[in-house]
């Protein structure tokens, strides 16, 4: 039997290759999905508030190693995210597919909305010169068509043996 | 929250994340390089759909642009050979000409959706080091900023944090080239009010000592220019010569800048480890990597004479040659 904490590292690096390796090949228009934030939203979906906002925080530090921006700033906006996901829709186990995808796709967008706004706070100019809106749809669609792979991933970091709504069946 | 908080400080603070950064990029290397060869062809097809509008205005565009060049090429070679014979007379070596330049692929696969670099497929393994400049046929596009054993990132010339010393070809006044974000014109600071600039003016690297950049890299052409009535000084827009959003191959000119410290030696005096210099005996001066026995054919022995007394170097800090600053016989070639 794994332990959780290593599953969870395990489901994290697996997603930090993905990010790194198979995700940039199918960039649009050189945007690309966010595998890690994804993690974070889909960690804060099942494990509540309390995993999510550190599981957030392994999946940000994990997009802080890859990219040039400030150290620990993904690292801060996964942890608010899987946080206040945790916090608003953590643990529930109806509502049907159209919620969560709604859900996810929200997250996403808000948590790349907030990975911006912060940037900016700390002086990192470049970002007021990306065209947001098609960033937004690349992360927010991407995310929510990826989404059932990165919910069973995370149901198996966590060490679930279905996912919550499936239980309730 | 409180430990990405202190993270952010601790980065700021440039105690940073450069050693980890790098661990990941070496690691990620491999596993990147065989994603790459097992997913090339869906890739490639991917490409193919979403940019295949792009990719034949390119070609096009390229087709275009060769014929043009096939000629200017010619031109070019006569104009370089007369250069050197002129520097040869002259006795003088320019640090552009003489700096040795790596073929870079630039890897078009963004890992973020806001990435303010470009990544390239040489490394540490290839003799890059943080700091070299980066070149593509028409200009700078701008330097290493992380080094991998295998690959490398490159700061572009619009980011926010370049900066570089710059020469206005025309009038020969130098200024301070930075970067104002993705797709503006820099600008350059600091030129003296009563130099006349023209539209079209071609700006290159200074190679001033101490710049990180050889001397006449083109860096752009100037579009306008206005007075900064708070320095007393102009600020000139250049549009980059280097077409940013196309990069596909680069250069990397590798060339380690030289660092001239002018303190006297009774500022601080030598250590253990420094080793006095004998003033007839010619130093070598740190300049291009090929000096490091690469592809040495110039060689850069400076004799101290040129520059100044000597005093001594220090073993210790290996780029740096101290001298006692000469006025009457400094020269700035």
């Amino acid at each position: 039997m794994i332990p959780t904490r290593v599953r969870l590292i395990l489901v994290l690096a697996g997603g930090l290759v993905l990010q790194a390796s198979v995700v940039p090949v199918f960039a649009i228009d050189g945007r690309v999905v966010d595998i890690m934030m994804l993690l974070a939203v889909a960690g804060g979906l099942l494990g509540g508030a309390d995993r999510g906002v550190a599981i957030g925080f392994g999946a940000g530090l994990g997009t802080d190693l890859l990219v040039q921006t400030p150290f620990g700033l993904w690292a801060l906006v996964g942890a608010i995210v899987g946080y206040s996901v945790g916090v608003v829709f953590g643990g529930f186990s109806d509502g049907g597919r159209l919620l969560r995808l709604m859900t996810i796709g929200t997250a996403l967008v808000v948590g790349t909305a907030t990975f911006v706004m912060l940037g900016r706070l700390l002086g990192q100019d470049f970002l007021a010169d990306i065209s947001l809106v098609p960033v937004l749809l690349t992360v927010s669609l991407g995310g929510m068509v990826l989404s059932p792979i990165a919910l069973r991933s995370m149901a198996w970091g966590l060490g679930m043996d279905r996912l919550p709504w499936e239980q309730s069946r | 929250m409180i430990t990405a908080l202190a993270l952010i400080t601790i980065d700021f603070r440039g105690d940073g994340a450069g050693a980890p950064r790098d661990g990941v990029l070496d690691a990620l290397g491999p596993v990147r390089s065989a994603v790459d060869w097992v997913t090339s062809p869906f890739g490639n097809a991917w490409r193919g759909i979403t940019d295949y509008d792009e990719l034949e205005a390119q070609n096009d565009r390229l087709r275009a642009q060769l014929d043009e060049e096939r000629g200017e090429s010619l031109e070019v070679a006569e104009l370089q050979r007369r250069l050197l014979a002129l520097e040869d007379l002259l006795d003088v070596r320019g640090s552009e000409t003489s700096a040795r330049r790596l073929i870079a692929r630039v890897i078009d696969a963004p890992l973020s959706n806001f990435e303010r670099t470009v990544e390239i497929d040489r490394g540490s393994s290839d003799g890059i080091e943080v700091g070299m400049p980066v070149e593509s046929g028409s200009g700078l596009v701008g330097r290493v900023v992380q080094v991998g054993i295998s690959r490398a990132r490159v700061e572009l010339v619009t980011d926010p944090s370049f900066a570089a010393h710059v020469r206005l070809v025309r009038s020969a006044d130098t200024g301070v080239v930075e970067g104002n974000g993705i797709g503006r014109n820099l600008t350059v600071r600091f030129v003296d009010l009563e130099t006349v600039v023209i539209p079209g003016e071609t700006v290159v690297t200074s190679g001033l000592d101490g710049s990180q950049f050889p001397s006449g890299i083109v860096v752009g052409t100037v579009v306008a220019a206005r007075p900064n009535p708070v320095t007393g000084t102009q600020e000139v827009d250049v549009a980059p010569s280097a077409d940013l959003g196309r990069l596909s191959l680069v250069q990397v000119v590798l060339f380690r800048p030289t660092v001239i410290d002018n303190r006297t030696p009774s500022e601080d005096e030598p250590s253990e480890g420094d080793t006095p210099v004998d003033p007839d005996v010619p130093v070598q001066v740190p300049r291009p990597a090929e000096d490091d026995g690469e592809t040495t054919d110039e060689g850069a022995n400076a004799s101290l004479g040129q520059i100044g007394l000597p005093a001594y170097t220090s073993a210790s800090r290996s780029t740096i040659i101290w001298v006692v600053a000469d006025p009457s016989r400094a020269e700035m070639h």
